[in-house]
């Protein structure tokens, strides 16, 4: 296992001081810091391989076209995918985006349904508005428990009841940290037969990318997406993963139009590149950028996606026990492991044995990870996050892009910390501290 | 920091002044402002006089910050007998002077004047509006 106190030494921005007290950042659900060596490569690239890629047979093009690709297998292969399964995108939501406009405008219709859940982020609910807005199929929500993870009862009759084309959901909740039991939830969506295919699987994998090891194929679903920036990598690119199929039956078509994509244009059409990559990028793409991402994938790599869980697992773990110990404070989202808090939540008694069966490994640690979101009695998540700021300590407060489920539960906003790999017990140990001087400057 | 928490601020968050609802319906108009993003929403209604250019009392309801809940207490409180013309010519320097404050960070700007700016919403639709009674 790594030492985080030695990581943190990679990332330039940790070393600084806030309010003249060390910086302790926590907000990691929103973007994390990034290593200098993902600094150092992108400065690298555009000092010593900077040319427009493809088409060029100058030098400059050529080593920037190798390096593009280069990295470009390198964030694949992080994902367990193939080379051409990857699009690049700026962001999640930009890849979300990309299949409401390049599957979903086609290929719903009235009647049919999409189905997401009540946790996700707006970037997961509001591009489906719209799709539902402009063909007429609508939108469905998978209810969350009290405990913070999904009513899975609810999602089987949702899903064998209506008509539904497309599954939308997070991995894992950037709000209650709750990791979704992916592999339940495909194993049910294959035993669906009612509708004439089977409806596709959409995982946003933003908050789930930067602390597991995620195997695009082993998931089993069609459309995996994630966010650069929060796995260490620079701002401006993510990815969208696509079932090989999806490209090569050109169910899934591109949505953005223009140079790069084409094959050839006339003044009166265009016909488009038969490599799905190229197809699915127009325009100049962020070379830089992309270059930065496997560098971050190579740095998460060395440490090893095992151990990088396992150590936040541990500070997600320590952060519960502690901030449970503040009176004043109720931590959202699952707070023990689910054969304590429901022995229900596994669908029908008939099928419990299987599922438990499956379930062994996993079933005592807590189905969470990243996020520890909570409330404070008597005090807005926006003043307790000021005076954790004025202690040097960076958390989020507010909705988190989650307003649906805040509203469900009436939760006013909720302040969020969130770890990555250079965070230690230590980070948390100065949370808590802070914590009590929100009582005393509330108490008084 | 310990500057933003003065005990001006702090005695209108545990003590918010206006807090609550009118009986009638009569001259008064109620709006709803919110921070999305903050989960802070204010429900503000005005009691006009009967030729509705003034406020003779004003009541809120809702959930703020300590900030937000703040400024909204004491620009309410300001309103009161105000001319619907002077309420409109209110700025962020009259919520901070009534404050006590010479500044505000960049990020609690919005909850510095999330109680101004629904007063002031409540104030246009009055007079742009069809007021009951």
């Amino acid at each position: 296992m790594f030492s985080p106190d030695a990581i943190k030494k990679d990332f330039p921005l940790l070393q600084k001081k806030v309010h003249g007290k060390p910086l302790v950042y926590l907000d990691n659900a929103a973007t994390s810091q990034k290593p200098q060596q993902v600094i150092e490569a992108i400065v690298n690239y555009y000092q010593n391989h900077n040319a427009n890629v493809h088409r060029g047979v100058h030098q400059l093009s050529e080593e920037s076209t190798q390096v593009f690709e280069d990295s470009r297998k390198i964030i694949a292969q992080f994902f367990g995918a193939n080379d051409e399964e990857l699009i690049l995108v700026r962001n999640t939501t930009e890849a979300i985006n990309g299949i409401a406009y390049g599957w979903a405008l086609d290929h719903l219709k009235k009647g049919d349904v999409i189905l997401t859940t009540e946790m996700e982020h707006h970037s997961n609910i509001v591009p489906w508005q719209e799709i539902c807005t402009r063909t007429g199929a609508q939108l469905k929500f998978i209810p969350v428990k009290i405990d913070g993870r999904l009513d899975l009862e609810n999602f089987k009759f949702l899903i064998s009841n209506f008509k539904t084309k497309l599954l939308v959901l997070t991995h894992v909740s950037n709000t209650l940290g709750t990791v979704n039991p992916i592999e339940k939830i495909v194993s049910v969506v294959n035993q669906q037969l009612t509708t004439d295919h089977r409806p596709l699987i959409l995982l946003d994998a933003a908050q789930s990318a930067p602390h597991m090891q995620l195997d695009f194929h082993k998931l089993g679903v069609d459309f995996l997406i994630f966010s650069g920036h929060k796995m260490l990598g620079p701002m401006g690119v993510g990815g969208l993963l696509v079932k090989k199929t999806l490209l090569s039956s050109n169910e899934v078509k591109p949505w953005l139009f223009g140079g790069g994509m084409i094959e050839s244009v006339y003044m009166d059409r265009a016909t488009f590149h038969e490599d799905a990559q190229e197809r699915f990028t127009a325009g100049t793409p962020d070379v830089a950028s992309a270059v930065g991402l496997a560098e971050a994938c190579r740095y998460l790599d060395r440490l090893g996606m095992k151990d990088v869980e396992e150590h936040d697992r541990r500070l997600v773990t320590y952060a519960l026990d502690q901030l449970q110990q503040i009176p004043e404070v109720t931590v959202v989202g699952p707070i023990e492991a689910p054969h304590l808090s429901d022995s229900r939540s596994n669908f029908s008694p008939k099928r419990e044995k299987t599922d438990t069966d499956n379930l062994q490994p996993t079933t005592y640690s807590l189905d969470r990870l990243g996020s520890v979101a909570f409330l404070y009695e008597g005090v807005h998540p926006h003043d307790v996050a000021q005076i954790l700021d004025s202690e040097g300590i960076a958390v989020r407060s507010g909705h988190h892009c989650t307003m649906p489920l805040h509203v469900k539960f009436g939760w006013p906003g909720t302040v969020r910390v969130s770890f990555q790999v250079y965070n230690s017990k230590k980070d948390v140990d100065a949370l808590v501290r802070a914590l009590h001087k929100v009582k005393t400057v509330f108490g008084r | 920091m310990d500057s933003l928490y003065q005990e001006i601020i702090l005695e209108h968050y545990r003590h918010p002044h206006n807090a609550g609802r009118f009986s009638t319906a009569k001259n008064v108009c109620s709006v709803n402002e919110g921070n999305v993003g903050c989960g802070d929403e204010f429900q503000v209604s005005i009691l006009l006089d009967n030729a509705k250019k003034k406020v003779l009392d004003i009541k809120w309801q809702g959930v703020g910050c300590a900030i937000s809940t703040a400024a909204m207490s004491v620009v309410s409180d300001f309103v009161k007998n105000k001319k619907v013309i002077e309420i409109s010519a209110l700025t962020k320097n009259n919520v901070l002077e009534l404050l006590g404050m010479n500044e505000i960070t960049l990020g609690r700007d919005k909850c510095l004047m999330l109680g101004l700016r629904a007063i002031q919403r409540a104030v246009k639709e009055v007079s742009s509006s069809q007021l009951r009674g």
